[in-house]
Formats: C-alpha cells, structure tokens, sequence
C-alpha cells in the first residue's frame, strides 16, 4: 500500500535521488553508498518468475573501498538495499519506496581515461538457494519424506539458506512422494518440488527480505489499487497484444501414472471391496493398492479389505466418500496414522473441466464450439491424484478461457507497484469506446533516469473467472 | 457487491506489554462493520489469538501481554458487512514481539554542564531478547527543537547491548541543547532515548593579535597576515633587576613596569600583587586612557579614628579625570622594607573589596661590622628618621563607588617603586584572597612570576593553551563563517600566518578572522577584519599558482547544467519533469591571450616567456585538478576543465602571442567548505 506522500508524488513533478544500503547477511544496514549512484539503473518485477525482483546498479568508486575485495564496499557477503527518495517539487514532500533487498552479482568496473565506473547485479534473494550463488546442498542425497507437512519442510529449508523471516501458508496437500534430491541439487531444488505439489501456490521474497509461499492473487475480491487518478497524470503509451491460438474452454489433465505393484479386481461383501493380493501379508504406511471396481459399486462410506486382513475405510484427504465408478481402475494408500486409505483416483490421475458458463463468450456449446487442449507430462507429472488434477483442470481453465490480451502500459515510473496486484484503467481509444477494465501486474521494469520509464505488463481480470 | 479483500498492513516489531494497533485497508465492495482479528504463531501457524469488533475503522487493538515477546507471529483480517458476510482472509503479514529495547546516553544526564566546545556522546543500544540493531543516530537539537546537528546513521552488527559514541563540535558557550538518540532494530522497532537537556558552559580564552587584510587587486588575491600578541611586560630599567631570580626590583617610584597589549581587562576583575614594599607611594595604575582609569597608592598615616600611624592602600577611580571611585584597604602596622605583603582587589560591579594581608613581617636583626655580609640595609620605611619624623592625621575619607563602565575595558596596566614577586589579574571574581600564586587559566588576563621575565602573557602558556590557528571567512553581513586556512600550533613561530585568499568574487566586502583554536578544539574569540575586494582582471588560482588574464579575455556562452527529464502523459495538458538526483552546476568557456609573465611590467612582449607561461598554464589547467575563476565582474566558480584546452598563436603579433581557450564545468561553490576541500583548494579538516 502506498502512502500518502508516495501517492501524491507520483502524479507530480518531482525530483528523484536513490539510496542503496549495504546489508550484512543478518540484514543489518552496514554503510549507505549515497551520491554515487549514476542514472540508468534498472530494476524489474516479475510475477511469474520464482527470482521475482532484479535490478543493474552503476556507481561511481569514490575510494579504495569500493575495490572488489573482503572488508569492502562491494564483496560476497553484502546484500544491497534500494530506496528510491521522490521530492514533490510542489510540495517539498519526501516520499521513500524500498525497491527491495538482492545479492550483490558479478560487479564489473570499466576504468579508462574518460570512465570509472562499476556495475553490479542485484539478483533476488532466491538466488542464494538457487546454487547461482550459494544454495547447493551438502554433498549428499536429500529426502523429503512423504507424508511431510509442506509448510513445515519449507520452513526448515530456507533455515538451511539462513532466511528466519517467512510468511508461509498451510498447503491442503501434504508431501506425496518422497522427494529426493540427488548430490549436487539445491535448496531451491527442494523448495521447487514443494511448490510443484499445488500449482496455485508461489513462493518468492517481498522487499523486505521476507520470504513468501502462498496462494497466487487471482483478482477475485481483490481490491484496486491503482484506478485512472493515477493513470491518467501517468500513463504515456499503451499497447495490447490479443492472442486468439491460446484460448482454450475445455481442458484435460493427466497426471502421472502410478506404478503399481499390488493389484486385484474388487467384488463386494456388505460395505467392503474384497481385494486378493498374494503379495500383501501386512499393512504398512504409504502402501499403494490398485483395485478395479465391480460393475456396480458401494454408495455408501466403503472400505477395503485386503485378504483376511484388517479393514479400513477408504476417504479423500479431506475425510469425504469418494465417489467411485464402476468397472473403473482406482489406486489407494493406506495410511497408517490415521487408520484409513487414502482414495488417490484413477491410476493415471484424471480430471476435466470445460466452461459451462452461458454468459461466457467461450461456452462450450457457444458460437466459439469447442477448444480443447490435454495436458499431461513436465509439471503435471506432479499431480498424483485426481482432486490435484481436477484442480488443476480448474485453474488452467481459469488461464487459458479467456482472450489473452497482454497489456503494456508506459508510464511516468511509480516506484511503489507491485506485481500481482489489481489496476483499473481506462485505456485511451480514440476511435472505439473507452472502458474501464481491471487488469493484474504480472511484471514491471523501471529505468531510474530522467527520462526513465516504466513498462507494466498486465493480464486482463475476468469476473466470469472469478474464483478457483 | 462482495466483501473485497481486505489488506493487512505492515507491523514493526513491538512490545507485547503495551497495548498494540494493527491496521488493515478496505477499499470497494460492501460497507466493512465488522472485522476479526487472526493472530498466529508463525512457526507453528496456531492461532494464538483472534478476536472481532464491530467497527467502522479499519484497525483493531490487541491488549497488552496477549503475546509473548520473543516469538514470531503472523496475522490476517477479515471484514464483514451488515448482514455478516465474511470477506476472505487478507494477505499476511508476519512479525515479531521484542521487548522494547533501551537507549540511553552513558555519559549524559539531564540539566549536566558541558565545559566543552565539543562533546563525546557516548549512547547504549539494548534488548532483552538481543535483537539485533539495523541503525542508530543521535540528534542534537536547539531548545526550540529545532535540528543543528545529527550523527547520521551509525551501525554495527554487534549482539546488543551495543555502545555507540558520537564527538559533537563547535558548542557554543552559554547555550542550552536538547540532545536524543533514535534506534531501529532490524525488525523495524523504533526506540527513541529520553530527550536530554544540557547546557554548555566553557570559558573562552582569549588571544590578542593582528589581523592585516592587503588587497592584491592586480595580483588576484587578499594577502592575509596576523601574528598573536603577547602581553609582554616592558620597564625602563635595562636590563631588569630580579632578586633571587624570581622578583623584579623596581624600587624607587620612577621606575616602572608595564604592559598595553595584548590583553583586556573588564568590568569585574580581581587583581592580586605580591610585593615587598619599598616606598609609600603610588605604585599601580590601570586604565584604558589617559585620565580614565585607576591608580593605587600606599598611604602611611594615623587615620581618621586611629591614634597610631598605619599603613594602606587605596584604590581611586577617574573618568575623564575626575574622581569617581575611592576605597581604601584595611588598615596594617607600619611595614618595613622586609615585610612580604599581598595586595588584593576585587571589583564587582560598583562594589570593591580591598584588602592589604602582610604574608610575612620582616625585621632586620644584625649587623656585622667590617665583614661585609651584614644583612642590614638601608630601610626606605623606617619609622626612625635621621630627623624627627611626624605623620599626618588623617581626615574622614569619603568612600565612593560611582559606575565606572565606561572606561571599560582597560589595556594599561603599570607598576611603580616597590620589588614585586607575583601579579594576577582575572575575571574570576569569584575566588577569595588567598597566599598562594594562581595558575593561569582561561580567566587570567595578565599574569606574571617575575622569575627572571615581566612577561604578563607568558608564550609558553599561549602554546600549552593552543591547539591551532584558523583563518576565517565570510561575507559581511552573511553569518556563516568558512575556514580558508588552519594550522596547528607547537612553537612560537607557529602563530604568524601570512596566506593569500584568492577564492573571493570582485566587487564584495568580506570579513576575515583570525581564530584561535585551544586544546579540546575550545574557539577562542574571533578577531576579524574587513576589507573591500576589487580584482583587476581574470584570475586562475588554486592556492600554489594564479594565472593572471587580462587581454582579449572571453567568456564564452555558460550553461547552468541541470538534467530534467520531460514525460507526457495521455492525459494530462502539461508534462510532467522529472530531475534526476542533484545535478545543478555552471559550464562555460574562456578564452584569453598570453604575453608572458613580465609583460605588466615592461610592456614588451618576450616570445620566451609567453612560451613559459602558456606552458605553465598548460599543466595548470590540464594537472586534473580544480581551480578557481575570478574575475572583475565579480564572477567567480570553482572549476575543472572538461574538454581538452587549445592554444593558437596570434599571426598579427608574428605569432608571438599566443590564445588559449579553455573549457570548464563547475565542482563547487567558493563559500562552500565541502566543495572546496573535496576539490583541493583549502586543506582544512573542520569549518
């Protein structure tokens, strides 16, 4: 949220000045470079990047502390902060924006008769778990181990990296595999499959260093938070990239196929699915069980009795009766704790989901017809179950039904946006109508110079589409 | 319409003892008249506290010593419209509860005395759970708490408690400052210290020099001269009489002391002298001029009232001549040549106090004929003459105190007839009559041991005093003062300066002072001067050389150099300027012939030292260093070249004139004491 001041200036005339601070890996500011910093300097968001913020810095070396080395202005261990300071020339207001907080990459210098300068990248915070600069795991395999509390592993991972300040939400899955890094793999690695579990999930770190692993906006009931007051003292060009190849009402999701080792067909004995498996002697944890429902099927709460051995009822995670099919090739994992078997779908995870909306312009009995894409293998490997994939269904139908306009504004640089965040505007259209849409920030690129712009780049928001 | 999402806003770290407000924002959707509250332990994300008020305000109180300092939290609002539908949860926002930490000035306390120009602020950062300090600053502030001075931010990444200090200078005496020290812990928790009042009380010494100002108008420059003056005594016996090495034998009453520089006596003032008596007399006279002044003489007489002759001093006071002031000491029995007496004055206002203590009572007590080690002498205030002697009776004094401020200050002082051992004069009038010599401090305005020397301002204590010389500078009626040159002072020849200022614009009066800087960097008074500056010409300088341009010289098209960016926006009529950082400085050419260094003077042009001096001038502007452009339009800038100088030879003059052309960009402002030391034009540490 920006403040007052921060608002204000943004429609102003106004006089800009940057501060970078040097921060220890503790995040404690250690020396503040000011007076130094040349214009040029570029920072950039992105929403769909997990290394969400970056930005160039050239400075001028004013002493012999700026020299590449340990103890110095410039090393290894230093994180570099970015203040933006906007003087409203009309006012007199100060108006500061924290731009975030990188590691210090790849410093250059260029020295000549006429030239003394450095520069250096600022990457994300990520990058000290992505092995780019540090994050590579000890010289062994790492397990997660199925079953795990997502949030708890992602908690205890970024503490490998030594970040303590977090913000992470529950996940409704737990870990359903075990995970196992190979020698050579990085804390990111593991954060990556963590993430990989629920596709509506983004991990990332806010400017000020904290680190963030919840639930993607998606617009819905999300507030404005910049309308056409600032737009229209702000916005310099646009322009709209439609993408008709993409827009897609019907999709399908395959997840990855299970291997299964323990397999029988189902009959029916009272509530229970009788299932003979020469192989199984005795329950243990996470073991997997293939059955194929008879030609009828319990309508009831079900169990699963497997030889002479013990029953147990068999629920989705959420403690519901899954409805089943018949004649239909299901997989369950027992679960040992809770004394029950996990109802994991179909033995390829399956889900569809089409646009059913008779207002959309994209029904699928509609004048558009039908638009289908499957989506199966890379990521969607991941889906192990079918509520995974029917909630993916969900949210690739979210993405891709709908016109793709990508949006670019050019605008007067206003420091204190952010990615992810919902805009009103009314795009100039002098020969068509003029509407006042909302849109989401997926990227933003700043150039700190005086005749420095920025470039947002905006996915239109679909109320059709609201929520997942 | 839905309820829309509320967002929490950001929550530094706070103290969980104290009550605490945590805001969230509400814009679009239903009416919010309701919100709840969610707060959770962050490593666990079990709710730890939640609570719902109906409320039109977007906040909501959590009480004090709900959570537990120490721990790390997260929460999340919701908000509710009249018919209780609930929004979804906000963003969420995590953060800590730290006991709030502790700063504290070690070496501070309220209402203390600073006898100091400057001070060493010593401030401690702590926190019980040791959380750890992003940035401290201390702050010194007027009584109308108005900013003078800050430290900026000072860090460390030390585990609290953590120990910071600070050296505050230039604090002026007699003034009240408010003092406070503000930290930030990493996490945001700001913690200021108590603000302290103290009051800088010191003396101020004094030092007594010349300042001589010397306009160079042809040459481009002020010569600047000053030497310190000592109080040195001077006396018409030559060479001095000293008994024992350590008095001045000044006997008979038409031999004297005295010393008129060098020192200034004011309104209130003690005087003390130590003396072996030798003639009832006056012996002492102080004064500013001629008529206006005091004189002390020993009287021998049987008083008014007495019935046996006495001795004692008094003390008369005259304005323009006329009598104003008499008081008299007490009373003593006769003294003789070998009575070791003190005299002491004390003036405070119209008020005197005079005393007369006989320290020790002398006597001559044999006589040894025809040896010639007799310790008998002729004794000038026997009481057995080689007559009768007699004595008057004296008549009721009239003792009066009239105001003499306006003969202040006095810069006269003599002694007369008697053999002196020790004089201390002042301003300390606080001080009781006392035996024993005083030291020199910065109150004394003249003393003198007589051991082997009547020097009243004793150079050895001026050096044990002094620290440094400073040459400064001002505009006249301007009240900043820049410091164009500074010495440090450990030997005599030390206090004379001779600079030449050459960084000053044509056309401007200006005020120089000489400023002595004592031990603890203490200010002395300043001694200032002024002068009108007139340059004839166009000058280069950079305090080792000044190039003198006065023929065909061309300033070329300046250019005040500011970088604004200019945007349109669709929607607005005018444009919107956007000004890059502080960018603001002067950019010109100049162009201008060379004759030679001697062509002023002999009007003749010698082609050999057109060539020396375009060579000279050459490396002067070409050495990467700044200089200085005056000129007699009263244009000055500090300067660097930025584009290679040219020079071409004038074919009118058989090319034995030569033009150079040169092109500067500004560095700095002349009055300015940053820009000038960053540019290496004055060689000074502190303003």
């Amino acid at each position: 949220m920006p403040t007052q001041e921060q608002y204000n200036v943004s429609k102003s005339s106004k006089i800009i000045t940057a501060k970078i601070y040097l921060l220890n890996f503790k995040f404690q500011r250690v020396e503040e470079l000011s007076g130094v910093v040349l214009s040029g300097s570029t920072y950039s968001i992105s929403a769909t990047s997990d290394i969400r913020r970056s930005c160039n810095i050239s400075l001028i070396p004013t002493d012999s502390s700026f020299d590449i080395s340990v103890g110095n202005k410039i090393w290894l261990d230093k994180y570099v902060q970015i203040y933006v300071q906007e003087k409203n020339v009309n006012t007199n207001e100060i108006a500061e924006t924290n731009l975030g907080i990188y590691m210090i990459n790849n410093p250059s210098r260029v020295y000549s008769a006429e030239n003394n300068t450095m520069t250096i990248q600022g990457i994300d915070l990520m990058a000290k778990m992505t092995g780019l600069r540090n994050g590579n795991l000890e010289g062994m395999a790492h397990i997660i181990p199925q079953n795990s509390n997502v949030r708890n592993v992602i908690i205890s991972t970024i503490n490998l990296a030594g970040f303590t300040k977090y913000v992470i939400e529950e996940c409704p899955f737990s870990v359903p595999n075990d995970i196992k890094i190979d020698v050579g793999g990085t804390i990111y690695d593991i954060l990556k499959q963590l993430l990989d579990i629920d596709a509506r999930y983004e991990m990332y770190f806010d400017v000020d260093g904290i680190f963030h692993y919840d639930l993607i906006p998606n617009g819905y009931n999300e507030q404005v938070m910049v309308d056409d007051d600032i737009w229209n003292n702000t916005l310099i060009e646009y322009s709209i990239n439609t993408d008709f190849e993409n827009v897609k009402n019907i999709i399908e999701v395959f997840g990855k196929t299970h291997d299964i080792k323990n397999y029988s067909d189902a009959t029916i004995s009272e509530s229970n699915y009788l299932l003979t498996i020469a192989s199984v002697t005795t329950l243990y944890d996470n073991i997997k069980i293939g059955f194929t429902t008879p030609s009828n099927v319990i309508s009831e709460q079900a169990n699963i009795k497997i030889n002479s051995l013990a029953s147990y009822p068999l629920k989705n995670e959420d403690g519901t009766v899954p409805i089943l099919e018949p004649s239909t090739y299901y997989v369950a994992k027992y679960m040992e704790n809770e004394s029950y078997y996990l109802f994991m779908g179909e033995v390829t995870p399956y889900a569809i989901s089409k646009d059913l909306n008779t207002n959309s312009p994209f029904y699928v009995n509609g004048t558009y017809g039908e638009a289908r894409i499957v989506l199966s293998g890379g990521d969607y490997d991941n889906i192990y179950m079918s509520s995974l994939a029917q909630e993916r269904a969900d949210y690739e139908l979210y993405l891709r039904c709908k016109i793709q306009d990508s949006v670019t504004l050019t605008c007067v640089p206003i420091y204190w946006l952010d990615v992810n965040w919902v805009i009103e505007i009314t795009l100039p259209n002098k020969q068509g109508n003029e509407t006042t849409e909302q849109y989401l920030i997926k990227s933003i690129n700043t150039t700190l110079d005086i005749n420095g712009t920025q470039t947002i780049s905006l996915m239109k928001y679909y109320p059709l589409y609201p929520s997942l | 319409m839905s309820m829309t999402k509320p967002i929490a806003l950001s929550k530094n770290a706070f103290d969980s003892t104290q009550d605490e407000i945590f805001y969230f924002s509400a814009s679009g959707g239903n009416q919010v008249v309701k919100n709840k509250l969610t707060i959770r332990n962050n490593a666990t994300n079990v709710v730890v506290y939640t609570n719902t008020v109906e409320t039109f305000q977007f906040q909501q109180a959590v009480p004090s010593n709900t959570l537990t300092n120490g721990t790390y939290y997260n929460f999340y609002f919701n908000t509710y419209d009249v018919n209780n539908n609930e929004s979804e949860n906000s963003n969420v926002i995590s953060f800590y509860c730290y006991t709030q930490p502790t700063v504290t000035f070690t070496n501070l306390i309220e209402g203390q005395i600073i006898n100091n120009a400057s001070f060493n602020c010593g401030v401690q950062y702590s926190q019980e759970q040791g959380e750890l300090l992003d940035f401290l600053s201390i702050n010194l502030y007027s009584t109308s708490n108005l900013l003078i001075a800050t430290s900026g931010n000072l860090y460390s990444s030390q585990v609290p408690p953590i120990d910071f200090s600070y050296l505050f200078n230039g604090l002026e005496n007699n003034r009240n400052y408010k003092i406070q020290s503000v930290a930030v812990s990493v996490n945001g928790m700001v913690t200021y210290s108590d603000m302290i009042n103290f009051i800088v009380l010191y003396e101020n010494p004094t030092l007594f020099s010349k300042l001589n100002l010397e306009n160079k108008c042809d040459d481009g420059y002020v010569q600047v001269r000053s030497n310190i003056i000592i109080a040195d005594g001077e006396s018409n016996i030559e060479p001095m009489v000293y008994i024992n090495n350590t008095m001045a034998d000044v006997r008979f009453p038409q031999n004297y002391i005295k010393w008129n520089q060098g020192y200034q006596i004011n309104k209130d003032f003690e005087v003390s002298i130590w003396i072996k008596p030798t003639w009832i007399y006056k012996f002492a006279e102080m004064f500013s001029s001629q008529g206006n002044g005091y004189t002390i003489k020993f009287v021998r007489e049987i008083p008014y009232g007495e019935t046996t002759v006495k001795d004692y001093f008094e003390l008369s006071g005259y304005i323009g001549g006329e009598l104003k002031v008499y008081q008299r000491s007490n009373y003593v029995d006769i003294m003789t040549t070998n009575d070791y007496v003190l005299l002491w004055i004390k003036k405070v206002g119209t008020n005197y106090t005079l005393t007369l203590d006989i320290i020790t009572k002398g006597d001559l007590s044999y006589i040894d004929w025809g040896i010639g080690n007799s310790n008998v002498e002729y004794n000038t205030l026997t009481s057995l003459s080689w007559g009768e002697e007699s004595y008057t009776q004296g008549t009721q004094p009239t003792l009066l105190n009239n105001d003499m401020d306006s003969i202040f200050p006095l810069t006269n002082f003599e002694l007369y007839g008697n053999i002196y051992d020790n004089l201390d004069i002042t301003k300390d009038t606080t001080k009781t009559i006392s035996e024993s010599f005083p030291t020199w401090n910065y109150k004394t305005k003249l003393n003198c041991d007589f051991n082997n020397n009547i020097n009243g301002g004793n150079v050895n204590i001026v050096l044990s005093q002094l620290s440094g010389l400073k040459i400064k500078r001002r505009e006249y009626g301007t009240f900043e003062w820049m410091t164009i040159y500074e010495r440090s002072v450990s030997s005599i020849a030390d206090l004379y300066i001779d600079i030449q200022d050459s960084y000053i614009p044509s056309g401007n009066k200006f005020q120089w002072a000489i400023v002595p800087i004592l031990n603890g960097g203490i200010e002395g008074d300043y001694i200032i001067e002024d002068l009108d500056v007139i340059l004839n010409g166009t000058f280069l300088s950079n305090g080792d050389n000044i190039f003198k341009l006065y023929n065909s010289v061309v300033l070329g098209q300046g250019v005040q150099n500011v970088r604004i960016g200019q945007l349109q926006p669709i929607g607005l009529e005018y444009p919107i300027l956007i000004q890059n950082g502080k960018v603001n400085n002067y950019s010109n050419t100049l162009t201008a012939n060379l004759y030679g260094y001697n062509f002023e003077e002999t009007r003749r042009i010698d082609r050999n030292d057109v060539i020396k001096q375009a060579d000279d001038f050459l490396k002067f502007v070409t050495n990467g260093k700044s200089f200085c452009i005056t000129d007699w339009n009263g244009n000055i800038w500090i300067g660097k070249t930025n584009v290679a100088p040219t020079l071409s030879y004038n074919n009118s003059y058989g090319n034995g004139i030569i033009t150079v052309n040169l092109s500067f960009v500004e560095q700095g402002k002349y009055n300015n004491q940053r820009d000038m030391k960053n540019n290496g034009l004055l060689n000074v540490q502190t303003n």
